[in-house]
């Protein structure tokens, strides 16, 4: 606990100091602030924007789009991913088709997210969920294929059926590599969200950003990307602190913990 | 290429392969009942109007609900949209839809917007210097490169024929893309020798000390649109009713923002960020009613003479009857 304590410290310390260095930069006239405000400047701005509705509404839109397309690349990638992970023929058919796709950018299909679901929700739940499934996806196959030999051994002497192998082994064992996917796929689902308010104009925090753009705002521009930017590190360490607690049974947090 | 001109040119490539696979249309009105009509447009002071017009019920009058959708793409995304059918009505300068024409997209002009004044006094559109670099007068443009929001389209043209007409040697401009918000920081970090920019980043860059140096609409054409509303040929030709309707709320929109000058600013800050320094300081669009065959000649022209039309585009097929 303690140490955790002086972690944290730590990195609002770093922050803090980096926040000092940018102000510094601009309060001396090396970067003008009509371009780039003061850090000053951006946090009042986002402090005068958290006090009206219409923020929390953009704040509202991203997050659901964003867990939207969270839920469906987590349903899709755990559920390919353990077919894929104990069964070689499907392995051996995906295997094209999935190093194919995954390195396409998502924001490359936002044209065909456009013109097949409309510059609503729809896209960016379909670009969330199109960068997300992939890490949860891997994740999801090394978790199910791996097993150390005690465990198969075990579930070979014991008789396991296999969906009692599924169910009660290998499941709890695939479920710290699959939370490591579905954190790293987290920050990929915002930057895509985000970005999909930004180009196509779905209504949320990114098209709020280009809005003050439009309007010659730029320190409250930056406030919405600060904003984003808090939205992301508050979404990673939820995420974190719910698979620290949920997970902690397993050998591997109980070793981080002590 | 930069992402903005991937995202359009893919558009376009969809857009043209989905355009006869889409079947969407609204649903007729029945006796009294409101057509719902969708328009795409983007939070600019350009908009105005049709926020107006929903205001003083105008488009109610004339039957039509009209719901804003909003749209930060630009001309080829709305295509797109249009095309689709995801939005009845798109909101877009006249030479992207004389490209879109020439490259076989049915879209088709319903009524004008606005256009971006005509002297010096009034003009919204301006290439700017940075203050003291010695580029203050047509002349001192040649041989420098110059940012456009998008190359080969209405700013280009209309820089190259404006300064052809003043004498200058365009073979030797060179132009770059850069999106309008970041010409100001790009022409004063020295990135390029001058932006061809709009408003309100025009008002913003002379206040940090930019020099206006040539209007490119001087010498075009009084009032040409460089905004205007419009849809796909097959909507027009199976909705005339509802595009006459429009076209009728759209005419007393426009005619009410241009009477009212002050209702048209204080709208504005409801549906933008912008704040009363730079309503105060920015210069406004021409608010266009009615419509004017030979400016969207004029756009063909500019296109035919300074760029490059794959397919004959006539004033004809371009405006929708």
């Amino acid at each position: 606990m303690r140490r955790r304590r002086i972690v944290l410290a730590g990195s609002v310390a770093v922050a803090a100091l980096a926040a000092a260095a940018v102000e510094a930069v601009v309060r001396t006239g090396l970067v003008k602030a009509e371009y780039f405000p003061a850090p000053t400047t951006v946090v009042a701005d986002l402090a005068a924007l958290l006090t009206r509705a219409e923020t929390w509404g953009a704040i509202r839109l991203t997050l659901q789009g964003w867990a939207v397309g969270m839920l469906i690349a987590i349903a899709l990638g755990v559920c390919l991913g353990t077919l894929i992970g104990l069964n070689p023929y499907a392995d051996r058919a995906s295997r094209v088709l999935v190093e194919f796709l995954r390195p396409v950018p998502a924001v490359a299909l936002i044209p065909l997210a456009i013109l097949v679901f409309g510059s609503g929700f729809g896209s960016k739940v379909f670009l969330a969920a199109f960068g997300a499934v992939w890490p949860i996806l891997i994740q999801s196959i090394y978790g199910a294929r791996d097993l150390d030999s005690a465990q198969r051994d075990t579930m070979t002497v014991f008789r396991l059926r296999p969906v009692d192998r599924l169910l009660s082994v290998r499941a709890w064992n695939a479920m710290p590599s699959i939370a490591t996917g579905v954190r790293i796929a987290a920050g990929t689902a915002l930057v895509l969200v985000v970005s999909a308010e930004l180009i196509i104009g779905s209504p949320g925090m990114g098209r709020e950003v280009v809005t003050a753009q439009y309007a010659l705002r730029p320190e409250r521009m930056y406030a919405w990307i600060l904003a984003i930017g808090l939205l992301g590190w508050g979404l990673n360490s939820g995420l974190f602190a719910i698979e620290r607690r949920a997970l902690r049974w397993h050998p591997s947090y109980r070793a981080a913990q002590s | 290429m930069n992402t903005r001109t991937f995202v359009i040119a893919g558009i376009s490539l969809a857009a043209l392969a989905l355009a006869g696979c889409t079947t969407t249309s609204p649903e007729p009105s029945g006796e009294g009942e409101l057509v719902h009509l969708r328009v795409g447009v983007q939070p600019t002071v350009e908009a105005a109007p049709l926020h107006l017009g929903i205001q003083q019920g105008f488009f109610e009058e004339h039957g039509i609900e009209l719901e804003l959708v909003s749209n930060l793409g630009g001309g080829a995304p709305i295509t797109a949209q249009v095309e689709a059918g995801e939005i009845e009505i798109g909101f877009s300068n006249p030479t992207s839809l004389v490209l879109a024409r020439s490259n076989g997209l049915d879209v088709q002009v319903i009524a004008p917007a606005s256009a971006a004044g005509n002297d010096e006094n009034d003009a919204q559109v301006w290439i700017l210097s940075k203050g003291g670099s010695g580029i203050d007068e047509a002349a001192d443009l040649e041989g420098k490169t110059i940012a456009v929001n998008a190359v080969q389209n209405i700013l280009e043209f209309t820089i190259k024929d404006s300064l052809d007409g003043a004498g200058v040697d365009i073979d030797t401009l060179k132009f770059v893309e850069i999106p309008f918000p970041d010409m100001a920081a790009a022409l004063d970090g020295g990135q390029v020798d001058a932006v061809a920019s709009v408003e309100p980043f025009v008002a913003g860059a002379i206040a940090n000390g930019a020099t206006r140096v040539w209007n490119p609409y001087e010498n075009v054409r009084a009032n040409l649109p460089n905004a205007s509303y419009f849809s796909s040929g097959r909507w027009i030709a199976e909705n005339a009713d509802t595009v006459q309707a429009f076209r009728e709320a759209l005419a007393e929109s426009a005619q009410y923002a241009i009477d009212h000058p002050d209702e048209m600013r204080s709208i504005i800050t409801t549906y933008t960020e912008m704040t009363e320094e730079t309503l105060t300081a920015m210069r406004f669009p021409v608010i266009l009613v009615d419509i004017d065959r030979d400016a969207y000649q004029t756009h063909i022209d500019l296109v035919k003479k300074w760029g490059k039309l794959n397919a004959d585009v006539t004033v004809d097929d371009l405006l929708a009857p």
